[in-house]
């Protein structure tokens, strides 16, 4: 391809066509300051921080500028600075920027610039318009007092998450941002996903309950996966003294490219469930503490005194945890009795070979086959949004309702799942996103598709426990443990216990299974434990812990193999 | 070394600033064995400078009333180079927070409504300032020579300033020693 030749600084630079002025600077080493730019998001040219001044003496934003053959620019001359410095006094002067009793103050990309040129007053005072605070959504706050009307938030929710939520109402100094039209957030399209408060540069869109904790200077940042559901999106997690303070979406991510959903950014920082501290026996209807190494002693002899031991272990624990829980039963028990706390069609698991979250993304039909991922596996509904926005037909087959039936090209009853045959006919890329737990009858209508699968399993490593032989409950058992990590035991859970008359678990929380339980044991929860969970598309992924669990807390992998020590 | 006199005030503010100035510690003695003579200055406890007037300047806080606005007037008058420190001098800051409500309400609200007020009564005395209808930055009322921002400002930030202006050179805040919080 042809190479372009620019100057910038008097250097004379090589670069490949089809940059920007701000890339190829970028690429150099030469900083140029943004504000409304940000990396993952198609550049508008709204604030006009980053002028360049070219060699014909124009100024032109960076960012939205293209490098041609021969362009001369300078970055930082005085005619560039005396416009960057003008450009943040009227931004200064426009609503509230005190920050001394600002959430965003010491990240703030605003004060940031104040701070690069030397801002050390305001030169136009503030025009002092008190304009209104939205405090109704449940988790964001959304400032007008501080927003600098950069439309990130709006490029965010519209064209990284498919939402659409966000926009700007009125002109001029009126120019407000606006869920909807001018709803308050709350009641607004807004699904919860905090992408808005992820990229704002200032302290105009905040999450609530990271609001006000510190600046993030300060705290410790961990990546990891959430395990929230089995997209397995890749987070960055905030913590500070051991408190989890806020969750991004990581942009580096190849799942979810920075994206996230309710469940993954806010439910985490909303934990109110209480935690088990210490291993609890219940003896002739008591209840008593004892000691770590007791419940280890007592629950191995109960299970090797078993004649059918048996185990169940949760799809939201490690691989390395399934992995010793597998051995433990095999070797150390030698019993094949082991399941797995939900169960799958094996066949839906086998019709995924190759599918990956991508695919919907350039998908021409899409198929939610009795799912609605909007609720549980929030990506994969940001996803299906993107791909009708970008002209994919959706097609969904239910009897109840459907979040997303809104985007449907056409909603078919299941008693006519089969019209999907003809209807896909002349689709070149299909995606059929669908319920591993549908039946046999279904999958037989879907073999005739020629599509790629996606199963949305329920759990963060649903997929690496079925690999690893784990898929519903055992049969019977006299003693069986529970490896439940933070699920509570649903109905048909609890109704498989019924003859287990001694009963172990290991749990994060107090909830109906340890009600049931003769012993209980507290393990680590997925925010405190490392390993890795293989998600719906197959990817192995490495999770980190992000927290240090409580005194004598151990990750479920510790405590098995702590069984295992135990029966020798 | 002739003497440098400064004079310093405080208005609608807090008297953070002034702490932070006495955060200067060890360094204000070297800067009176530098030449700095302290007039007036509520650490001193002198109310007006002094006849003749000052080198420097030194205002702490926003212009809320109109006292504070003879005050602002009556020092720019005396002294040769004002400074304005901390953020409400300098911007309006914290203080400028009740431009978002009347005056009625602001003194209903202080005097009257306070969850702990009973049988409030505003005040009336000739002797107080009468709030102007918003809250204003020091360089509002008068023409400001150099502004030391943050809530409060850095000791070292007083500090650099008033050593570059001893020194006759223009005082430069930069990296940590600009900041608005
Ligand atoms: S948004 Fe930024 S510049 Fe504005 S008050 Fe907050 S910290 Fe300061
Ligand atoms: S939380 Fe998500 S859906 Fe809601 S406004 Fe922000 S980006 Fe849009
Ligand atoms: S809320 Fe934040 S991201 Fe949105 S326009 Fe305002 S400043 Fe920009
Ligand atoms: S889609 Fe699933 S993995 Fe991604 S953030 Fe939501 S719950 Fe977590
Ligand atoms: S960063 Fe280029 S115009 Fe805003």
């Amino acid at each position: 391809m042809e190479k372009l030749f620019l100057k910038i600084n008097g250097n004379e630079i090589e670069v490949e066509p089809g940059l920007t002025v701000l890339q190829v600077a970028k690429s150099f080493g030469i900083d140029i300051p943004t504000l409304c730019h940000h990396d993952q998001l198609s550049p508008i040219g709204a604030c006009r921080l980053c002028v360049v001044e070219t060699k014909q003496g124009t100024l032109q934003p960076a960012c939205t500028l293209p490098a041609t053959q021969g362009l001369e620019v300078e970055t930082e001359s005085p005619r560039v600075v005396e416009a960057r410095k003008f450009i943040l006094n009227l931004l200064f002067a426009e609503r509230n920027h005190y920050c001394m009793f600002c959430e965003a103050s010491g990240d703030c990309e605003l004060q940031n610039m104040g701070y690069r040129y030397g801002i050390d007053h305001f030169a136009f005072s503030p025009y002092q318009t008190k304009f209104p605070t939205d405090f109704s959504h449940k988790y964001i706050l959304l400032e007008h007092n501080r927003c600098i009307l950069c439309r990130r938030c709006i490029r965010a929710c519209s064209d990284l998450a498919g939402h659409y939520v966000l926009g700007m109402v009125n002109r001029g100094a009126h120019t407000m941002l606006s869920p909807d039209m001018e709803s308050p957030l709350k009641a607004s399209s807004c699904v919860s996903c905090g992408a808005c408060a992820q990229v704002c540069p200032t302290g105009s869109l905040a999450d609530k309950i990271g609001a006000f904790r510190g600046k993030a200077d300060e705290m410790t940042k961990t990546k990891s996966v959430c395990a929230n559901c089995s997209v397995g999106c890749g987070i960055l997690a905030f913590t500070k003294a051991n408190h989890l303070i806020k969750i991004w979406g990581e942009w580096e991510s190849p799942v979810n490219h920075g994206i996230l959903c309710e469940l993954g950014r806010f439910s985490p920082l909303n934990e109110k469930r209480k935690r088990v501290l210490q291993p609890i026996i219940r003896q002739e209807g008591r209840r008593e503490v004892i000691s770590y190494q007791d419940a280890i002693k007592k629950a191995t002899q109960k299970l090797k005194e078993a004649k059918n031991p048996g185990g169940i272990i949760s799809p939201k624990t490690t691989n390395e945890a399934l992995e010793a829980f597998n051995i433990l039963f095999s070797t150390s028990l030698q019993s094949k009795n082991t399941g797995l706390m939900e169960s799958y069609n094996e066949k839906a698991v086998k019709l995924s070979a190759d599918g990956c979250l991508e695919d919907i993304l350039i998908a021409n039909a899409v198929v939610l086959y009795k799912v609605d991922p909007s609720t549980s596996h929030g990506v994969v509904a940001s996803w299906v949004k993107k791909a009708v926005t970008k002209g994919a037909y959706l097609y969904i087959v239910t009897d109840e309702e459907n979040s997303l039936s809104f985007y449907a090209t056409e909603t078919f009853k299941t008693s006519e799942a089969d019209k999907l045959v003809n209807t896909l006919e002349n689709s070149k890329k299909v995606v059929v996103i669908l319920n591993p737990q549908v039946e046999s009858a279904d999958l037989e209508i879907l073999k005739k598709v020629k599509a790629v699968f996606l199963p949305l399993y329920k759990s963060a490593n649903s997929l690496g426990a079925i690999k690893k032989g784990l898929n519903g409950f055992f049969e019977k058992s006299d003693v069986a443990l529970i490896v439940a990590s933070d699920f509570s035991g649903d109905g048909n859970l609890l109704a498989s216990l019924q003859d287990v008359s001694y009963l172990i678990v290991i749990s994060n929380f107090v909830s109906p299974l340890t009600e049931r339980a003769n012993l209980i044991i507290p393990s680590a929860t997925w925010l405190e434990t490392s390993g890795t969970f293989t998600n719906l598309e197959g990817k192995t992924q490495d999770v980190s812990s992000i927290m240090e669990a409580p005194e004598g807390v151990k990750t479920d992998k510790a405590i098995i193999e702590d069984f295992m020590k135990a029966l020798g | 070394m002739a003497k440098v006199k400064i004079a310093s005030t405080w208005l609608e503010a807090c008297s953070g600033c002034h702490m932070s100035l006495l955060d200067m510690d060890e360094r204000i003695v070297e800067l009176i064995q530098a030449g700095v003579e302290f007039t007036s200055t509520p650490i001193t406890d002198l109310k007006h400078p002094p006849e003749e007037g000052v080198d420097i300047g030194i205002i702490e806080g926003a212009i809320g009333t109109d006292l504070h606005e003879e005050e602002a007037k009556h020092l720019r008058k005396k002294c040769k180079i004002l400074i304005a420190i901390g953020d409400c001098a300098v911007f309006g800051g914290i203080v400028t927070m009740r431009n978002y409500f009347s005056r009625e309400e602001v003194l209903t609200r202080g005097y009257l409504e306070t969850e702990s007020t009973k049988d409030g009564k505003i005040p009336t005395s000739d002797e107080l300032g009468k709030l102007l209808p918003k809250v204003k930055a020091v360089k509002d009322i008068v023409k400001v020579d150099f502004y030391i921002p943050g809530c409060p400002p850095p000791a070292d930030s007083i500090y650099t300033a008033l050593k570059e202006l001893l020194g006759g050179r223009v005082p430069v805040l930069k990296g940590d020693l600009l900041k608005y919080d």
